[in-house]
């Protein structure tokens, strides 16, 4: 934690607005984006983010300085209320069947986001939007390591206080994770494959 | 370095991971010489691009400012009840402390009420259960005991007086009696016994009635000072 966050959160325990003010906009960005590609919604995003700091003005006095950042102790609220929110809405679909990468059978355990870039979404660029996807229906468990190694550029050792897991397990997950991923977007950077696959379905039911 | 090894490193060398100069080397000596595991290289580089070009794309999204108003909104309804009900509670210590301290004093000024008067004349219960008991007066014929017990308190104050003046000085008990102490003593009108009123080492050798009509200045703790004989 730097000097000047614990400075903030000081001033901000003793009623000063603008203390707080200033912790919210220095933190919130990586919270919603978090929320946000995590679940897909920019309502939930939403809603987490104003949900995050509601827990730190309720009680402001848990956050212990050393066991990480503030940010890292927010971003873990976000996790946690992330996953109720998972629980409570069922917002899940089951993931298409099929193989693994290392060919076994995928098992539908009702962890994975159904939610794809919505009508209203930003993304206009499809490159972005199938990694978008691709992302959202990995499992929670790889997806959370994805988007804070990789979209939030957080170090293992970040995303390790942030998960409640050892070093080690951050590393193996993301590795898996990006494997997943390689896997979903193999299409999308090999794209003469895709064609060759549905000139190859089209023939087969021509001869049918 | 073989393909099983090249595996485990190929997202951290994606990635760009610190890794040391020689596992580096030996990496890319073994993509050089492996289509194979060039090709995850590759693979994974672009999934790097990929995911960069993603977060560049989104690195500008933040909530909404209708978020920030509404959490502001609730840091100042949070902050102001707080305040608010400490000066309620201290409010309400002061005002249970005011009242404590009001029946503490209240207390203490009815368990001293010679503080407030500071002489008193009673009559003793005594005296009115015996209303043929004689006094100085009764013994000269001129009073009524009956009505003499009917009398309001001024009347029996009035009749001290002029027992005082009839009866004469209060004789010591003690030596260190001070009269000037008076004001916060009192004047108890008793009957005693013969016996009694020589035990307070005044000799009593009339005759007659072995009761004695007297006035006792008793002291704050309860000791009489002096004593008067008014009548028998």
């Amino acid at each position: 934690m730097t000097e000047s966050e614990g400075y903030l959160l000081q001033c901000m325990s003793a009623g000063d607005e603008e203390a707080f003010r200033i912790l919210y906009q220095r933190c919130q960005g990586a919270i919603y984006r978090f929320a946000l590609h995590m679940s897909g919604s920019a309502a939930i995003a939403e809603d987490v983010t104003q949900e995050v700091f509601m827990t730190l003005i309720r009680s402001k006095s848990r956050f212990d300085p050393s066991r990480g950042t503030l940010s890292a102790y927010l971003l873990g609220i976000g996790r946690n209320l992330l996953f109720q929110r998972f629980e409570k809405e069922r917002v899940f679909v089951p993931f298409p069947a099929g193989k693994t990468h290392d060919g076994r059978e995928r098992q539908n355990n009702g962890h994975h986001a159904s939610l794809v870039v919505p009508p209203q979404d930003p993304v206009r660029d499809e490159t972005i939007g199938r990694v978008r996807h691709a992302v959202l229906t990995l499992p929670v468990n790889y997806r959370e390591v994805v988007v804070l190694c990789d979209l939030q550029e957080a170090t293992y050792e970040e995303a390790a206080r942030v998960l409640h897991c050892a070093i080690g397990t951050v590393r193996s997950r993301l590795h898996r994770a990006r494997l997943l991923l390689t896997e979903k977007l193999r299409d999308v950077h090999q794209p003469g494959r895709r064609v060759a696959a549905d000139f190859k379905a089209k023939s087969a039911r021509n001869r049918s | 370095m073989n393909c099983e090894e090249f595996r485990e490193l190929v997202q951290d060398l994606a990635r760009e991971e610190e890794l040391d100069i020689a596992t580096l080397e030996n990496a890319f000596t073994h993509a050089d010489s492996c289509e194979a595991c060039e090709a995850r290289l590759e693979e994974a580089e672009a999934l790097t691009n990929d995911l960069r070009s993603m977060a560049a794309h989104y690195s500008s999204e933040k909530a909404p400012v209708d978020v920030e108003r509404a959490l502001l909104l609730a840091f100042r309804q949070d902050r102001t009840p707080a305040s608010s009900n400490r000066s309620i509670r201290w409010f309400w210590l002061a005002g249970v402390a005011g009242v404590a301290a009001v029946m503490v004093f209240g207390i203490v000024l009815a368990g001293r009420p010679k503080l407030l008067v500071p002489l008193q004349v009673f009559r003793h219960p005594a005296e009115v259960k015996n209303p043929a008991q004689p006094n100085r007066e009764g013994a000269e014929g001129t009073s009524d005991p009956q009505q003499t017990s009917a009398n309001s308190d001024s009347d029996q104050t009035m009749a001290a007086l002029n027992d005082e003046q009839a009866a004469g000085p209060f004789m010591p008990l003690s030596g260190a009696f001070d009269p000037a102490s008076l004001d916060n003593d009192a004047v108890v009108r008793v009957v005693l016994s013969r016996e009694a009123l020589e035990s307070f080492g005044v000799p009593w050798g009339a005759s007659g009635n072995e009761q004695v009509l007297a006035d006792l200045i008793v002291a704050n703790d309860g000791t009489p000072q002096a004593i008067r004989v008014v009548g028998w």
